[in-house]
């Protein structure tokens, strides 16, 4: 009972009676098409992820959105950055499925990093769904800032 | 020679925010639409939900460093009742519970022995 708004089997068939209907519908159609283009997240099971350089420290983000902070872990050992993730995805009981489009995922990921991290100081915080990272560049890793002298 | 279609595409948006779509789970049991949705790094107060049926529509915005607005709109059918629906965001995943109005839900007669 309950579809996309603009899905296309809800729209009415092409036909020469309504030539005005048909053009809508076409069109309603063609942007769906192109709206898939932006919708690309909507059925991915990849988590997104991106990483900044903040100056004297990294910063990865990541979108693990119903993941118990217990089913993450993260581990850096120099360059290298190690995610692990798992959820669940649990249908309510006494529910019809009409929609099934998130996905359980257990992830097993490593990055090798730009620099060299100071795995020490390194803080996680899980915060609605979103895992952050502050990843700070070891010493020797860290920007300096050269004076130009006037000769 | 610039065509009105050319000059269309050369436009750009002022803000850099992403529009996507987000995946979501619909369940229904007889009296009500549950709707589950991934919407990670969304401050609770930036989720719209709007019921103008039959369009039922989720907007929400991510702020961050990288700004994303989410949006998606179903059809839902004239059993939801507009003044019932309610919506619960945790770890990321949104909850919306969808009522159907009393009078579509199944009800059971008592047959009184007389």
């Amino acid at each position: 009972m309950l579809a996309r708004w603009n899905d296309w089997s809800s729209l009415p068939a092409f036909g020469f009676g309504q030539p005005l209907g048909s053009l809508s519908a076409l069109r309603r159609e063609m942007d769906r098409l192109f709206g898939d283009f932006e919708r690309e997240r909507a059925d991915g099971d990849t988590p997104q992820f991106s990483l900044t350089d903040r100056g004297d420290a990294l910063e990865f983000r990541g979108e693990f959105p119903g993941v118990n902070e217990k089913d993450l872990e993260v581990q850096v050992t120099g360059k290298i950055l190690s995610l692990k993730a798992s959820r669940k995805v649990e249908e309510p009981k006494g529910y019809a499925a009409h929609r099934r489009e998130r996905n359980a995922f257990t992830l097993t990921r490593s990055y090798q990093l730009p620099v060299a991290i100071d795995g020490q100081k390194v803080t996680a915080t899980l915060k609605q769904g979103v895992l952050t990272l502050v990843l700070p560049k070891a010493a020797e890793a860290q920007p300096k800032r050269i004076t130009v002298n006037a000769a | 020679m610039e065509t009105q279609e050319q000059h269309k595409q050369a436009i750009e948006k002022t803000r850099s925010t992403r529009e996507v779509g987000f995946p979501v789970d619909i369940f229904e049991n007889e009296n009500e639409i549950l709707l589950v949705a991934d919407l990670p790094g969304v401050d609770a107060k930036q989720i719209g939900i709007h019921v103008d049926l039959p369009e039922f529509r989720i907007e929400a915005k991510a702020e961050g460093s990288e700004p994303v607005s989410y949006r998606r709109a179903f059809r839902v059918d004239e059993r939801i009742d507009p003044e019932r629906v309610n919506a619960e965001y945790k770890s990321g995943v949104l909850e919306v519970h969808l009522a159907k109005s009393a009078a579509f839900r199944p009800r059971r007669i008592e047959v009184r022995a007389s």
